[in-house]
């Protein structure tokens, strides 16, 4: 059924299978669906949801125009090392009550700063007495999402209302009362394929990476990772909920480092651009997509599943989401160069890092990805199964991202230069 | 033409003999060392052996002294822990680590590894080891 909700000498409005088509005076065709519109459709069993990678081929196969009327929501996914990670915690009071000062789970220090008996453990913190790099907070993360028992211990330095001086006992997930995963900056909007040009084996956060360009790294999903689908971020913004480690999350923030002053191919950003915290409830969280990592002679970091939405609201939003890996580029970087500065080698694209190959210097260098598009994939589809069952629905954002913004680098000042 | 991957345990006391030598030049033993870690102490050592002199070979070394075991498979992988990044299949000098293009799951081949240990550290999820744990 049509019908006309506003005409006018400049447009005419009207609806059509829950889309708002806008006939302009000079004839133009516009069409515009609102999130409202999606989320009446999910909970009528009505709206169809495609993955990322499921929209590239209806897209190719039907083209925009057709195309943006057989598509209400684009599910993506990303899952890998996220360093910026951690979770709040909140213990409970003891008998006698403690004002902690100092807290260690399973050896690992977690922020004690927080009132009496909040903390907060960052998946890359690692010990201060064993000199163990190998295990972290990124593991004590892990053992609380498998239900698993952490060691508590805590130091005071006792006051009237907090006497306790010292508490050393057993937590975990069902114990404590709050738990939530806060991170600062997760599924970076693409990022750096790294190299080595060294003599020398070189042990990063981008993996091991052999000597004389003997490999290449890269972490991004391409064509499945959230950012890159909605690359002005038209449609996710601060409130937006999402898939997170298993369990349902928001965006909360910007991500810290988010910048937007970077290269641009094809429209989306040829290196690491935006970013976002995200929070969610380590209680719903599951061991397949919360899962510690370890970078031999980095440290530790946690691998993260994230999914995001994207409600098509217009065939420009549709046509983003249709993006392939082979029309989104990263730069080459040496990690030789040991320096925040690393000049671009070359840009390469997703389609050719995921064949296993590039080319650098004229010498063929191999490549492995840092992050499991298997998991990206599942978690697209689990996305996608939630949604399509009326589990899921999507949210206006309360606040869109900053359009534009630099990123700073850290100089050494005085205490006039900085004011 | 048969091939196999053999650990060879010496006991201090084999370390100052030319057994190698020995096999190579007296017995015509095709081999490819792929590891070895030998001190005054003793050691071990993991040889690829080929060629139609290979049987002649084990029994000489076994009548040497050396405790010889055959290899089949060095590497294992948790499989609980993998998350199929692919990691490892750019590390792996014997391409033995491959990802599927389909379902994007790593795959990996026996037949080709030969127990290096290159990948074991370069594992983010820290889902590898070798076998014999050396």
């Amino acid at each position: 059924m049509i019908t006309i909700v506003n005409q006018n000498q400049e447009l005419t409005v009207f609806v059509l299978n829950n889309l708002a088509i806008i006939i302009m005076a000079d004839g133009g065709i516009h069409m515009e669906r609102s999130i409202d519109e999606i989320n009446s459709k999910i909970q009528k069993g009505d709206a169809i949801v495609l993955t990322a990678e499921q929209v590239i081929d209806l897209v190719r196969e039907k083209g925009l125009d057709k195309a943006v009327n057989e598509v209400d929501v684009v599910t993506t996914g990303t899952f890998g090392a996220m360093c910026s990670s951690g979770a709040f915690l909140n213990f409970g009071h003891a008998e006698p009550p403690i004002k902690m000062q100092k807290v260690w789970l399973n050896d690992i220090p977690a922020y004690a700063g927080l009132a009496a008996v909040d903390a907060y453990i960052g998946a890359t913190e690692v010990s201060d007495k064993s000199g163990d790099i190998s295990y972290g907070g990124a593991h004590v993360i892990e053992e609380l999402v498998k239900g698993r028992s952490v060691r508590l211990h805590a130091t005071a330095y006792g006051t009237d209302c907090y006497p306790r001086k010292e508490i050393s006992t057993n937590i975990s997930l069902k114990t404590i009362n709050q738990a939530y995963l806060y991170n600062p900056r997760n599924m970076y909007q693409n990022y750096a394929v790294a190299t080595n040009s060294s003599e020398k084996t070189l042990y990063t956060y981008m993996g091991k990476l052999l000597p004389r360009n003997g490999n290449a790294t890269y972490c991004s999903a391409g064509q499945l990772s959230p950012l890159l689908k909605d690359p002005q971020l038209r449609t996710i913004g601060i409130g937006t909920r999402i898939f997170l480690g298993g369990g349902i999350g928001y965006v909360s923030w910007e991500g810290t480092q988010y910048k937007t002053n970077v290269p641009m191919k094809n429209d989306v950003p040829a290196a690491a651009a935006r970013a976002l915290a995200v929070i969610g409830d380590l209680k719903q969280m599951t061991p397949e997509y919360i899962e510690a990592l370890y970078f031999t002679k980095y440290g530790t970091s946690l691998g993260v599943g994230i999914g995001v939405p994207i409600p098509i609201l217009d065939k420009d939003v549709l046509k983003a989401a249709a993006i392939t890996d082979s029309e989104i580029y990263a730069q080459v970087l040496d990690y030789a160069t040991q320096s925040r500065a690393r000049k671009p080698e070359k840009l390469v694209n997703y389609a050719e890092l995921r064949s296993g190959k590039i080319e650098i210097g004229g010498k063929e260098v191999r490549t492995s990805s840092l992050s499991s598009y298997h998991k990206a994939r599942a978690i697209a589809n689990t996305l996608k199964k939630w949604i399509e069952k009326g589990e899921f629905l999507l949210t206006e954002p309360v606040e869109l991202m900053p359009k534009e913004q630099v990123q700073r680098g850290l100089e050494i000042r005085s205490p006039e230069e900085v004011i | 033409m048969s091939k196999g991957k053999f650990i060879l345990e010496f006991s201090p006391n084999l370390v100052n003999e030319p057994i190698i030598c020995v096999l190579v030049r007296d017995i015509g033993v095709e081999l490819n060392i792929l590891r070895a870690d030998i001190t005054e102490k003793g050691g071990h050592m993991l040889l690829e052996i080929s060629g139609k002199n290979k049987e002649k070979g084990l029994e000489r070394l076994r009548s040497s002294g050396v405790k010889v075991r055959e290899l089949t498979s060095y590497l294992s992988r948790d499989e609980k822990r993998c998350s199929n990044c692919g990691m490892c299949v750019s590390i792996c000098p014997f391409h033995s680590y491959e990802l599927d293009p389909k379902d994007y799951l790593v795959t990996f081949n026996s037949e080709s590894c030969v127990g290096c240990g290159i990948c074991i550290d370069a594992c983010p999820t820290v889902a590898l080891s070798l076998i014999d744990g050396k």
